[in-house]
């Protein structure tokens, strides 16, 4: 029954007799959403996203009328959800769009952290010189381990990139313990981005640009393609798509916009630590694409909303949680929510989060669930 | 046009194809039959590139291509209508026609070989914006050959035309096709299981058993010939036949059969 349930939202809106063959719901969420396009939707893919800007752009005087004193700390936790969402983003190109199962990115994560730490803190460079050296590092990093990690394919490169997040987590483990340190402090940020509204507009602007090229990135040809790969990768390669090299820039793009957002926690949190690329750190984006919505730019939003809310929610409560004899480390508890929140998703809406609202957007206007 | 000899490939450890030499004219229209597992699919996908061919020559617009990558024999002018239409479903009917034209530039042109589409296609027109996975089953085979021809083929390899599709539906796609040959010089090969409707459009026709070219010649005189029905039958002759009708009917089920033995979709 269970089963059944899994499978069948996905035949929803394919009226043709040749439903794609082996359509996973990692790769189909985005179905819906572009199932809804055409020239009659165009008002809520523009005014939406322009509205939510606006509403993001004035929250911090919101803020300031609800939480008076502790504005500036609840905007903290603003940030972290859009630095999330850069992530989310990420893995949805690679994933979502592209079809590509990697579970790598918190080996970006991490490493681009560690780099500017070390740049920044030891070497004393430029912070903007710093995040500029490490996002090339991502891309080069992406485009060396991308190119073996894509000749296999499907479970073979989950496992595989898994592998890299988990070497990867060990080699900055001993790096830290070699130095002597429990995490990579970042001691010569610039005095700015000290100040919570600073850091605030600085992760908005890059955050809502990061989305606005992606929309635009997946208009492209380019986008086209790896939609195309995703949904027949025969078709797309009689088409003369070569396949290999749109799969590599896929990969390579998730890496540096990983590595975006591995700076940008860094420098939200003034430290940099090994679990940044660790299992959990790849179950928490992977989390965030099921339950938002795999091939759905809104998705990776509404993904990074809950797996950002989620901690801080956890937060309130005291470390560890003591239950009658149990003591529950709260990263624990997070990762096993996280865990019970992709259950949910792939049972209950296999499409995520923005699948739910753009089906209700639908119902709204009267077209029930068919295009 | 396209020239292959002694064309050999398959998957892995298995051989499909044993050597298949086959010539298609310029300009004209071929038909290659061959009941289900006889190797049509793995030859299309052979000749586009798809797999490799483990030797054997092919020979196409005068270049050697058997080692040329799928990207440049598209460019060349070889277009494929994969088995199964294999469309893009989340992308919009218009989406689909641009990746078909993914190997070209010049957007005028592509808009212009759009509207040529929409031609012959008309049906397509009101669907532009739609997902191509709201397309019915007729449709779909319409947009894959418009899709394949957004890419200005000079060769069209077709892949079980017929495949799902009401009889009304194959007909008036037919002469679609028929009439890009005739008026257009688009050189087609079309493989097909209804053996009937492609000997009657076709000027020369192959028929493919077990990975080898078993019979050619002119569609007149393969059609008379018994040995056509006995292939259909796959062996079991039959005396005092059927019509042509139901024999299809019977290849299409041994076939069906036979695709479920080998665990394919």
């Amino acid at each position: 029954m269970a089963m059944k349930r899994i499978v069948s939202p996905l035949k929803r809106g394919q009226v043709s007799q040749d439903a794609p063959i082996g359509a996973t719901p990692l790769t189909t969420g985005g179905r819906a959403e572009r199932a809804s396009g055409g020239e009659r939707h165009v008002w809520p893919r523009v005014t939406a996203p322009l509205l939510g800007l606006i509403a993001l752009i004035l929250l911090p005087s919101l803020f300031d009328l609800l939480f008076g004193d502790s504005a500036d700390f609840q905007l903290h936790r603003v940030t972290l959800i859009l630095i999330l969402a850069i992530a989310a983003l990420a893995q949805n190109l690679l994933t979502g769009y592209a079809a590509q199962p990697s579970l790598g990115n918190a080996a970006f994560f991490g490493v681009s952290a560690y780099l500017l730490a070390w740049l920044n803190s030891d070497l004393q460079q430029p912070y903007w010189l710093a995040v500029l050296v490490a996002l090339l590092a991502c891309a080069l990093l992406g485009l060396i381990v991308g190119g073996p990690a894509l000749s296999v394919s499907g479970a073979h490169l989950a496992i595989a990139t898994l592998g890299l997040v988990v070497l990867t987590g060990s080699l900055l483990t001993l790096w830290d313990t070699s130095a002597g340190r429990q995490s990579y402090e970042l001691t010569a940020l610039p005095e700015a981005l000290g100040d919570d509204r600073v850091l605030y507009y600085l992760v908005l602007a890059l955050t809502a640009l990061v989305f606005f090229c992606a929309f635009h990135l997946l208009r492209s040809r380019i986008g086209r393609a790896w939609i195309a790969l995703r949904d027949s990768e025969v078709a797309a390669a009689a088409c003369g798509v070569a396949l290999t090299r749109y799969k590599l820039l896929a990969f390579v793009v998730s890496a540096v916009l990983t590595g975006l957002a591995g700076v940008l926690y860094a420098t939200w949190g003034t430290t940099a630590t090994a679990s940044m690329s660790s299992v959990d750190q790849t179950i928490a984006f992977l989390t965030m694409i099921v339950v938002g919505g795999a091939g759905s730019l809104s998705g990776s939003l509404l993904g990074a909303l809950f797996v950002g809310l989620v901690p801080l929610l956890l937060g309130e409560l005291p470390d560890p949680l003591t239950l009658g004899p149990l003591q529950l480390p709260i990263a624990t508890l997070t990762t096993g929510i996280y865990g019970v929140l992709l259950l949910l998703a792939l049972i209950f809406f296999p499409g995520g989060l923005s699948s739910v609202f753009s089906r209700g957007g639908r119902l709204v206007q009267g077209e029930g669930g068919k295009p | 046009m396209l020239q292959v000899e002694g064309l050999r490939a398959g998957y892995g450890p298995l051989e499909i194809l044993h050597g298949v030499s086959l010539e298609v004219p310029a300009g004209s229209l071929v038909a290659l039959l061959g009941a289900n597992g006889a190797g049509k699919t793995t030859l299309m996908r052979t000749l586009l590139g798809l797999l490799p061919a483990r030797s054997g020559r092919i020979l196409f617009a005068g270049q050697e291509v058997e080692r040329a990558s799928v990207e440049r024999r598209v460019r060349l002018g070889l277009g494929l209508v994969p088995e199964g239409r294999e469309l893009f479903p989340s992308l919009s009917v218009r989406e689909n026609l641009l990746m078909g034209a993914f190997t070209r530039r010049g957007r005028a042109a592509i808009e212009a070989d759009i509207e040529r589409v929409l031609t012959c296609f008309p049906r397509l027109k009101e669907r532009l914006a739609l997902p191509a996975a709201s397309l019915s089953g007729g449709e779909s085979q319409m947009l894959a050959i418009g899709r394949a021809l957004m890419s200005r083929p000079r060769l069209l390899l077709i892949d079980e035309l017929s495949q799902g599709l009401a009889p009304a539906i194959v007909e008036s796609v037919l002469a679609v096709l028929v009439r890009l040959n005739r008026d257009e010089g688009l050189t087609i090969l079309l493989v097909e299981q209804n053996a009937r409707k492609a000997l009657k459009v076709a000027s020369l026709a192959y028929v493919l058993q077990s990975g080898s070219i078993v019979l050619q010649g002119r569609p007149d005189d393969l059609a008379a010939s018994p040995a056509i029905q006995h292939l259909y039958l796959g062996g079991e002759a039959k005396a005092g036949g059927p019509d042509e009708e139901n024999l299809d009917a019977r290849s299409l089920v041994r076939g069906g059969l036979n695709k479920e033995a080998r665990g394919e979709e």
